[in-house]
């Protein structure tokens, strides 16, 4: 590591970091509270007199409540009332309509989304294809981006099936979608071509054997339909890609000091550092409060009001949530060191669930304005080693 | 353990602990005396051909359905082999060699047009996947085989794949083995599913969603819910019992440590009486133990907690 450690006037914070940024994008792996992160992330900004549009997959219901809604559509809809400096929306990603929305955008008539739309396969891979989501959630990300009613989206990711990553989802969809094998076949081929789709050709016949012709001809038919609709797509991812290389957008990471969080999300940053997109920072949610010893603390003696008996179990209690968070920080220790330096935030577990705005905004504001570390535990080094 | 089904799909939410609860029942079932092997599950890499002139295929272009002369590919591990790994590439191309296409499959993946495939005809991969699940159900080398299986919404396209599968194609091999692994999936005595939650408001109720729609959209058991990292009782009595504070700007760590846990405590019990009201079959609470990185050990101190709490539960 010859990365500078930052001296401490140097000292930043997310806020900063997301300055003069449009796109936020939040990634991480499931259960790490991405979700929540990203709303909070839009609230503490959106308070800050900025509009800000947060997309979200399948919100937790209490999140929405907390957004007072029982449910977010897919459409913005607008959270917050005059009394807020900024204005902060909310929406749902549906990639199904996301999809037949870009289907007949790029479909040349009417008849072809329709034709398309009808295709038994079609259904199928807008719901199982792998990479659908994170293609459409950047396609979301590229309609919103440029609806001049906001000035900031906050984009949380879907929580990806771990070989394929948002960035490289698309791509793989476009090239999936555009694939040459189903084109030799589809298209009229040039006669000096034609060895090679003949042998494509027999090559299908014999996987027709093997799955029943109705099988292929039904994917054929599918990729006969679906064809120029993939040269918009490609376009889009391009556009897309250009975006997120900009210095408009900013990544941020979130995960959970869990030994399996960690493992994916380092996997996640070192993907993202290889494609030359690195997060800003990293958030690190989930963690297990510290109970810092207080100078009016005496540790062995109880007070009056409270039973010796109670007060042993509360001693044992503190001394337990202390082994936690010591067991996290050295998780952290061990799988931030795997990977490329960034600025670090610890966010304690919430001991209550968060049930209106104004708590979403406080978290914001915690996540926006605290003094970001660099990956350095040196300070937790002289407490005691637990034997397990 | 008499009755359970031989193979256990392990499935729920992302982060929740699948593989640790896999492996638990894995030791569970060896600690009964069987035969058990934990089972993960393989994607398909590479959806992209890599050159056009992979596509003449000169080799390929007699093939025509044969018996395949080549020796059947070794299929279930020997039974020391506690960890199966099912690549689904690997899974094609015994399936493709049992079939007589044993040419077509080399040719298949060199060119990575296996990959396409998978991808065109939805479900095939999950298909593979089970198919080999079955084979090796069949074989008599396990009595047990624990499943890792894919994060709850996969799951569901995971187990009615055979079904979408059996609708698309309706005759030949396909057909065939999308028929043997519903009837698997069916049989109670064959198969189940466990879901692994934790008792947070999202993850309970994706178990609860899961447990409806598994049972509307596919003809599997859900044999329990698995509610894992769930914070033991401090006193022995079950109702910790309330710090009076008088102060309450307190700012002893004793105090504030407290109030941390039965804050955390009511929100889990809170969840947990909801999946009890909702669900009626059988949960199992796993209990919050310090995270190790060692995985083993994490798996032995579930156990020996495990067994204590599963004493408790046939004394009373």
């Amino acid at each position: 590591m010859t990365e500078q450690l930052p001296s401490s006037s140097e000292d930043t914070s997310l806020e900063k970091l997301l300055h003069q940024r449009s796109t936020i994008i939040c990634i991480g792996p499931g259960g790490v509270g991405k979700t929540t992160s990203s709303a909070a992330l839009g609230a503490g900004l959106a308070k800050m007199g900025r509009s800000v549009c947060v997309v979200t997959f399948d919100p937790a219901r209490r999140l929405a409540s907390a957004l007072g809604r029982t449910s977010l559509p897919h459409e913005p809809t607008l959270i917050t009332d005059e009394s807020f400096s900024g204005s902060l929306w909310a929406c749902m990603l549906d990639a199904t309509v996301t999809f037949d929305a870009m289907v007949l955008n790029y479909a040349e008539t009417e008849e072809q989304a329709e034709r398309i739309f009808a295709n038994r396969i079609y259904r199928n891979l807008v719901t199982n294809l792998s990479g659908t989501q994170e293609y459409m959630a950047l396609e979301r990300l590229w309609e919103l981006h440029s609806d001049p009613r906001f000035d900031i989206i906050v984009i949380d990711t879907p929580p990806s099936a771990g070989a394929l990553d948002l960035i490289n989802a698309p791509r793989h969809l476009v090239s999936f979608l555009d694939n040459r094998l189903f084109k030799l076949i589809v298209k009229p081929v040039p006669l000096y071509l034609r060895p090679v789709s003949l042998a494509a050709r027999t090559l299908l016949k014999s996987i027709s054997k093997v799955v029943g012709s109705e099988v292929v001809s039904d994917a054929l038919d599918f990729f006969h339909e679906f064809s120029g609709i993939e040269e918009g797509m490609k376009a889009r991812a391009q556009q897309v890609e250009e975006l997120l290389q900009s210095a408009s957008t900013g990544f941020v990471a979130v995960t959970s000091p869990r030994v399996s969080a960690l493992r994916e999300s380092q996997e996640i940053i070192r993907r993202l550092h290889g494609s030359q997109y690195d997060p800003l920072g990293l958030i690190v949610n989930r963690m297990t409060p510290e109970f810092p010893l207080t100078l009016e603390h005496v540790p062995n003696e109880p007070p009056t009001s409270v039973e010796p008996a109670l007060w042993s179990l509360m001693q044992e209690n503190l001394h337990l949530l202390r082994q936690l968070r010591e067991i996290e920080i050295r998780n952290l220790a061990t799988y931030l060191a795997q990977g490329p330096s960034l600025p670090l935030l610890l966010i304690d577990t919430l001991a209550t669930d968060l049930t209106s705005l104004d708590e979403l905004v406080k978290l914001g504001e915690t996540m926006l304005f605290s003094t970001l570390d660099r990956a350095n535990f040196a300070s937790d080094e002289d407490s005691s080693t637990i034997e397990s | 353990m008499a009755g359970d089904p031989k193979v256990i799909f392990v499935t729920g939410k992302g982060g929740v602990g699948k593989t640790t609860v896999t492996r638990l029942l894995t030791a569970l079932g060896e600690a009964a005396g069987l035969r058990c092997a934990a089972v993960h599950l393989g994607e398909f890499t590479g959806i992209e051909i890599s050159s056009e002139d992979d596509l003449v295929l000169d080799e390929v272009s007699d093939v025509e359905p044969e018996a395949s002369t080549e020796e059947p590919v070794p299929q279930s591990p020997t039974a020391q082999n506690r960890e199966i790994r099912i690549d689904p590439a690997d899974a094609l191309i015994d399936y493709l060699n049992d079939h007589g296409f044993g040419k077509l499959a080399s040719r298949l993946i060199a060119t990575g047009v296996v990959g396409v495939i998978a991808t065109a005809i939805p479900g095939i991969k999950d298909l593979l996947l089970l198919g080999k699940i079955k084979q090796l159900e069949q074989s008599n080398d396990y009595d047990l085989l624990v499943v890792d299986a894919p994060a709850t919404g996969h799951t569901l396209s995971f187990l009615t794949s055979p079904e979408g599968l059996r609708d698309i194609a309706k005759v030949g091999p396909l057909r065939k083995q999308s028929e043997d692994v519903l009837a698997m999936l069916a049989d109670e005595s064959r198969s189940g599913c466990v879901i692994v939650t934790i008792a947070e408001e999202s993850p309970i109720d994706e178990a609860l969603e899961s447990v409806t729609v598994l049972g509307e959209r596919t003809r599997i058991h859900v044999t329990s819910i698995v509610i894992n990292q769930v914070l033991a009782p401090l006193s022995s009595n079950h109702d910790a019992p309330e710090r009076e504070t008088t102060e309450s700007e307190t700012s002893d760590p004793v105090d504030l440590a407290w109030r941390f846990r039965r804050n955390l405590q009511e929100r889990q019990t809170e969840q947990l009486m909801r999946l009890k009201e909702t669900y009626s079959g059988t949960t199992v609470a796993l209990p919050l133990l310090p995270l190790t990185t060692v995985h083993s050990s994490l798996v032995d101190q579930l156990l020996e907690q495990l067994e204590v709490q599963m004493d408790l539960e046939v004394e009373s």
